[in-house]
């Protein structure tokens, strides 16, 4: 939920977009806040508005009407552009696409190398962020020869090297296979517990489930702004979303029918806890 | 037509720093119009394995045979392999190429020799059988299309070859949930079109829903082959092959753990549903 | 064969050798001495030696002698196509005559320096772009180009594009290997045909090559751009370079043997 008792990372007022020569909005009146140590899974179908969304956040776009203030600062000024991307990542789907080094740690320098950092400062920095993702043994590897969970790693590593408070995650779990997926995950996870701001852009149930609030688009419009549990309850709202009910929801509504009561499990155990009853 | 593999190796980069076996003696039959998974995590060989059944890559040792026929040699006809062995990769719109969706995919059926009307002819029908309305797909560009669409261009473009055996590479990958049961319900019906089918994924969920036989491999081994109910009874395997076990597999599993007799099969959320109420009772 | 395979020069190998450790502004400058040395040494035998010892710094190292061959192959064409007329066009003492054309002494000498000056060449460049790190070779260059920027030249800039460059040629080689192994298998074919048709057979390549390289070329400015990259701006660097004393070493090293090796040539 917005807790406004914690500073607010990112704010959108009403905030509409549209990119050139399209007809419809991308964004289309948004509003919503995110505070400091939130996780938000941001979900809704393929061009919903969700990854345009994290693009206003850090200020790659900037709103047509409305406005977008991160970190206290508005997003169309350019001279705040630094300060809002030091403190809000983005980290985006495809690692091939976001490598500028070919060696693990040269990548992970970029960023605070743009911050014209001292070399003894941008050190510390990077074995500290590949410290936190588990792969401090990979430093000179090349990041051509990780697999792509390991590749996503080093991208989420080479944004903590900016020392950020919120990290905006766009499908960055979409091209990585089941074990990529679990260890991207539960590194993501850690950082939130670490105190990290997170926004997971997704498609997939089991992952909005690792978060506490979820943010629903349809046609750049915000349709749902709660709790995963309660997105989860509505059947229309998770086809508008273009969720997809995982197996174990499915059955477990299946069971109902059949005249089961059973709690809403969060894994198969709980499940066969509730049916064993 | 059946596809034979035997003692089949490949060895990138032979020599090299970074050289890596990526088969290590695999010798597999895929069975003739069935539809057969080939799961296992990245890099375990996979993707190697079929770019060898229409002979775009050639092993460093063993052979292929694709209806009794040895892919290898060289009196074989690489083009007639090609078209009877339609493959299509990962992320196929990145071949995509034509100034309209009808020349991109007569493409195809053009290089095996076919009459521009026969070609034509073939458009319509693969674009109908990926659900693409010829009249509505036909002058657009492929580059301007929702991702889902240029997948299905893609593979329209390989069935416009009117091959009788269909690899396809992760079909469904990076596809939003509706896109992929669009996707999932259509390779179904090529299927039932007498078509031989081999699907690499590592979807498990997908898996179970579409394929008859499954093959697991694991750091360039084969380690299961057989029926797919078979191999999803085996969580331990499945784990150690690095993928996921489905969640109804799971539950079934941990409801034998506990004495119930659940059959070892796979399993869809109503018939599951069902045969817990039977056996397990207790409403 | 793969297209990834084909190119070798500019692949980089991480390793822990002399010749990967030491400074890359030496490395790139010894490189380019050699090269000049390659053009200045007259004699066969000199060409040898200067030969051998390219291949001994290539055993140190540790470039495996495939890689040296695989780098070679797309010269072959033109190493056999200039020994082939220097052969026949050069004039002088006749070795052997056929159909009124003649093998000189001359010519065969002649060709045998082409040989060696190509290879040598080539060596040297597999050689350097093996052991020094992308990064490494551009902050050379750009240390090179450091004097330019006083009249304007954005030497940063570019050495930082370069070094992108260089960091995208295997993704864009293995990205072109899958395309054409994706258009054959739609009975596309590359290997037949006349010199048009086989250009043309490349159409249905280049054109998803370059969609993609655009879409990557975008999704990787935004990633910069989040990362707080500014076009001019000031940057910080993780490695300060240092010349070491072995470094200088081996410059001077180098320096004797050429010299040593032209005075000999020309005496």
């Amino acid at each position: 939920m917005p807790d406004s008792s914690r500073a607010i990372l990112t704010n959108f007022q009403d905030v509409v977009f549209k990119y050139k020569g399209e007809e419809a909005p991308a964004i289309n009146g948004c509003s919503f806040f995110i505070s400091e140590g939130e996780f938000v899974t941001l979900v809704g179908h393929n061009s919903s508005g969700k990854s345009t969304l994290a693009k206003l956040a850090n200020g790659l776009l900037r709103p047509m009407s409305g406005g977008v203030v991160s970190m206290g600062l508005d997003t169309k000024v350019e001279a705040n552009l630094v300060n809002i991307r030091k403190n809000i990542g983005l980290v985006f789907q495809n690692p091939d696409n976001q490598t500028v080094a070919t060696l693990v740690e040269d990548d992970v320098a970029f960023g605070p190398e743009n911050l014209n950092l001292t070399s003894e400062e941008i050190r510390e920095r990077v074995d500290s962020a590949l410290t936190t993702v588990g792969l401090s043994d990979r430093k000179k590897h090349p990041v051509a020869n990780l697999s792509g969970g390991q590749k996503q790693l080093v991208a989420i590593a080479g944004v903590l090297a900016l020392r950020p408070k919120l990290i905006i995650l766009d499908e960055a779990t979409s091209l990585l296979d089941p074990k990529g997926r679990r260890q991207v995950l539960k590194r993501i996870t850690e950082l939130n517990n670490s105190g990290y701001a997170i926004i997971m852009i997704t498609h997939r149930m089991e992952e909005v489930l690792l978060s506490n609030r979820s943010i629903a688009l349809e046609k750049g419009k915000i349709i749902f702004d709660g709790k995963p549990e309660e997105l989860f309850a509505s059947r229309d709202l998770l086809t508008r979303a273009g969720l997809e009910p995982p197996a174990l929801m499915d059955l477990t509504n299946e069971l109902r029918e059949l005249g089961y009561k059973l709690d809403t499990p969060r894994n198969p155990a709980q499940l066969v806890e509730g049916l064993c009853q | 037509m059946p596809i034979e593999i035997t003692e089949l190796t490949h060895i990138y980069d032979i020599g090299l720093p970074f050289e890596h076996k990526a088969l290590d003696n695999v010798s597999l039959t895929i069975e003739d119009n069935k539809v057969t998974g080939i799961i296992g995590s990245t890099g375990s060989g996979k993707s190697t394995l079929i770019q060898h059944f229409n002979a775009l890559i050639r092993p460093t040792s063993g052979s292929v045979k694709v209806d009794g026929v040895d892919v290898f040699s060289k009196d074989t006809d690489k083009k007639a392999l090609r078209q009877r062995v339609g493959l299509v990769f990962q992320y196929p719109e990145a071949q995509l190429f034509g100034e309209t969706v009808e020349k991109d995919v007569a493409f195809g059926p053009k290089k095996m020799g076919v009459s521009d009307a026969e070609a034509r002819e073939r458009v319509v029908k693969s674009l109908r059988q990926v659900g693409l309305d010829f009249e509505k797909y036909a002058k657009r560009s492929p580059f301007n299309l929702s991702g889902g669409e240029k997948r299905k261009v893609a593979i329209a473009g390989i069935l416009a070859l009117n091959p009788s055996v269909l690899i396809l590479d992760e079909p469904t990958a990076g596809l939003d949930p509706s896109s992929r049961n669009a996707l999932l319900g259509l390779i179904k019906s090529f299927r039932d079109d007498g078509k031989t089918l081999v699907m690499v994924s590592h979807d498990m969920d997908e898996i179970a829903h579409i394929t008859d036989n499954v093959v697991v491999m694991s750091k360039s081994k084969i380690i299961f082959s057989g029926p797919t109910s078979e191999a999803f009874s085996q969580p331990e395997m499945l784990r150690d092959a690095g993928l996921d076990v489905p969640a109804l597999s799971i539950v079934a599993g941990l409801l034998r753990e506990k004495g119930f007799d659940i059959p070892r099969r796979t399993w869809n959320a109503k018939n599951l549903a069902t045969s817990i109420k039977q056996i397990v009772g207790g409403v | 064969m793969a297209i990834s395979n084909l190119i070798v020069i500019g692949q980089y190998i991480p390793g822990d050798t002399f010749i990967h450790r030491m400074d890359s502004r030496i490395k790139l400058f010894i490189a380019m001495i050699m090269l000049v040395f390659i053009f200045m040494v007259g004699t066969l035998e000199a060409l040898l030696i200067m030969f051998g010892l390219v291949l001994l710094v290539s055993f140190v190292a540790k470039v495996p002698f495939v890689h040296l061959l695989r780098g070679l192959r797309p010269i072959l064409f033109l190493i056999v196509l200039t020994v082939l007329i220097q052969l026949f066009v050069t004039q002088g003492e006749p070795l052997i005559e056929f159909w009124g054309l003649s093998i000189t002494k001359e010519g065969l000498i002649y060709s045998g320096k082409i040989i060696l000056r190509l290879i040598t060449l080539v060596s040297v460049s597999i050689i350097l772009t093996f052991a020094t790190s992308p990064l490494e070779l551009t902050f050379a260059l750009e240390s090179f180009m450091k004097p330019f920027k006083v009249i304007g030249f954005p030497a940063s800039e570019v050495a930082l594009m370069m070094s992108i460059a260089l960091r995208f040629i295997p993704t864009l080689l293995s990205e072109a290997d899958k395309i054409v192994k994706a258009q054959s298998s739609r009975g596309a074919d590359f290997t037949s045909g006349g010199l048009i048709a086989r250009a043309k057979a490349f159409v249905p390549v280049l054109i998803p090559l370059f969609v993609s390289a655009f879409r990557r070329a975008e999704e990787l400015a935004q990633a910069m751009e989040s990362r707080c990259f500014v076009t001019g701006g000031k940057r910080g660097r993780l490695h300060i370079a240092k010349i070491r004393p072995t470094d200088w070493l081996a410059l001077t090293t180098t320096l004797v043997c050429l010299v040593a090796l032209y005075w000999y040539a020309s005496i």
